[in-house]
């Protein structure tokens, strides 16, 4: 005898009192309400957080003084230029014209970057969710002189981007969503 | 009647001569345009530029470079990683398959093909006959492949894989002439002679660094390292020679 009969026959044996197939789905019924109810969370679990930041914050572009590569990322070659993506952070300028001697010029604030591209002096890139072009011809002067917002999915506002965890429900009066954090959670309200 | 013979006249000499300014004027200054790696996103032919993300090719028209217009969106498929561009096609890796678009119209790309590869991360380059594909594994990638796979695309309706060449996690590529530059993990960058590209051989590897991801240009290659940019002299492609480097 299988188990799922032994689970559902006493449910029927006694003559009609329940269909087989309802006694089924009560029993399916039953067991997503059991896995979908927070309340049986454990107290402490390791889960996500999200990360948010000021959305002038997140817009704000600008170049700086040379930075420390950390998270390097892309790289792209553009006249006497190199550059080097630092991976959400922004782009790193760098003069190639003696390729013996490299040298950092500056740093150009992007968040949430990843990608770049460069005609006649315009640099484009991805700044979390929008285009943005970026005229260099003047450089270290830099300026935005156009900005698609809403192009890239970028970072859900609403769950982590993983499945089957437990995680912080999103306040928005917080801030924009500017990524998930892996933390140890008391009583988390919210499971994807 | 005589008069709007004569208007007719002035207008079309008025016409042409517009016609001819305009054309002049395009043709006085050629772009400058940038070059990436292999694991690009974004991309730039011509006046357009394409980038994917998701599922998704995004397309701008930047012939005003400062004031970019939103063209289309194009569905691609499924994990889609890095777009290379060659003489009007566009190459398209995703994490299952990879696709060739042509710009015949440069504002709506259109498929001409795609072949569907094991599952992996994977960067693509091309030339007029040929495309080369490297296929790494890892939890975000969902297999344990790693191969490097060239396909015969003269007949571009119908890409030939004709040769798979197992690597140790192979990431960026990059071909200049008949040599090929696989970035392989801590294998090194494997030099490869692509001249038959039924018989892909190795020449030699250059181990001094972890290479991600490369850009050959006219005499020197910029390499992607995870802390910085090493630059090779590539003049000599029997014995590439370390220039230099910005490394933290």
């Amino acid at each position: 005898m299988k188990l799922i009969d032994l689970i559902i026959k006493p449910l029927y044996m006694k003559k009609t009192l329940l269909h087989p197939l309802l006694a089924a789905t009560t029993l399916t019924l039953l067991a997503f309400y059991w896995t979908a109810c927070i309340k049986s969370a454990p107290t402490e679990v390791v889960g996500f957080k999200p990360v948010y930041a000021n959305p002038a914050t997140i817009r704000d572009i600008s170049n700086g003084p040379a930075r420390t590569i950390v998270n390097g990322g892309k790289i792209y070659a553009y006249k006497n230029w190199a550059f080097q993506i630092e991976n959400g952070e922004g782009i790193h300028v760098m003069d190639m014209s003696q390729p013996n001697q490299p040298l950092k010029l500056g740093f150009i604030k992007i968040h949430g970057c990843s990608e770049i591209s460069i005609q006649n002096d315009v640099l484009y890139s991805d700044n979390d969710r929008d285009l943005v072009c970026i005229n260099i011809s003047q450089y270290p002067s830099i300026s935005l002189s156009s900005r698609i917002e809403k192009i890239f999915p970028g970072v859900s506002q609403e769950i982590p981007p993983y499945e089957g965890v437990y995680f912080e429900c999103v306040d928005p009066s917080q801030g924009q969503v500017i990524g998930w954090t892996e933390v140890l959670l008391t009583n988390p309200k919210c499971k994807r | 009647m005589m008069k709007s013979k004569y208007l007719i006249f002035i207008l079309a000499a008025i016409l042409f001569a517009a016609a001819c300014t305009k054309n002049s004027s395009t043709t006085s200054a050629p772009p400058s345009t940038g070059q990436g790696g292999s694991l690009a996103r974004f991309t730039i032919m011509g006046t357009r530029l394409y980038t994917v993300d998701g599922a998704y090719l995004h397309v701008f028209d930047i012939s005003n470079n400062s004031q970019p217009q939103y063209k289309n969106k194009v569905y691609v498929g499924w994990a889609i990683e890095a777009i290379f561009p060659f003489k009007g096609k566009l190459f398209i890796a995703s994490n299952t398959a990879m696709y060739i678009y042509n710009t015949n119209n440069p504002d709506l790309p259109a498929m001409d093909s795609y072949v569907q590869h094991l599952t992996g991360c994977d960067p693509v380059v091309a030339n007029d006959s040929i495309a080369f594909l490297t296929i790494h594994g890892g939890n975000r990638c969902g297999s344990s492949i790693n191969q490097l796979q060239v396909y015969d695309i003269r007949n571009i309706a119908y890409p030939t894989l004709i040769q798979t060449i197992p690597m140790t996690r192979p990431m960026g590529l990059g071909l200049k002439d008949s040599v090929l530059f696989v970035c392989d993990n801590t294998s090194g960058m494997r030099v490869m002679n692509v001249k038959n590209p039924y018989q892909v051989q190795e020449m030699y590897r250059v181990t001094t660094e972890t290479f991600i991801d490369v850009i050959p240009m006219d005499s020197i290659m910029l390499c992607m390292m995870p802390n910085g940019v090493a630059f090779y002299n590539i003049t000599n492609l029997n014995q590439i020679q370390k220039l230099g480097e910005v490394k933290d």
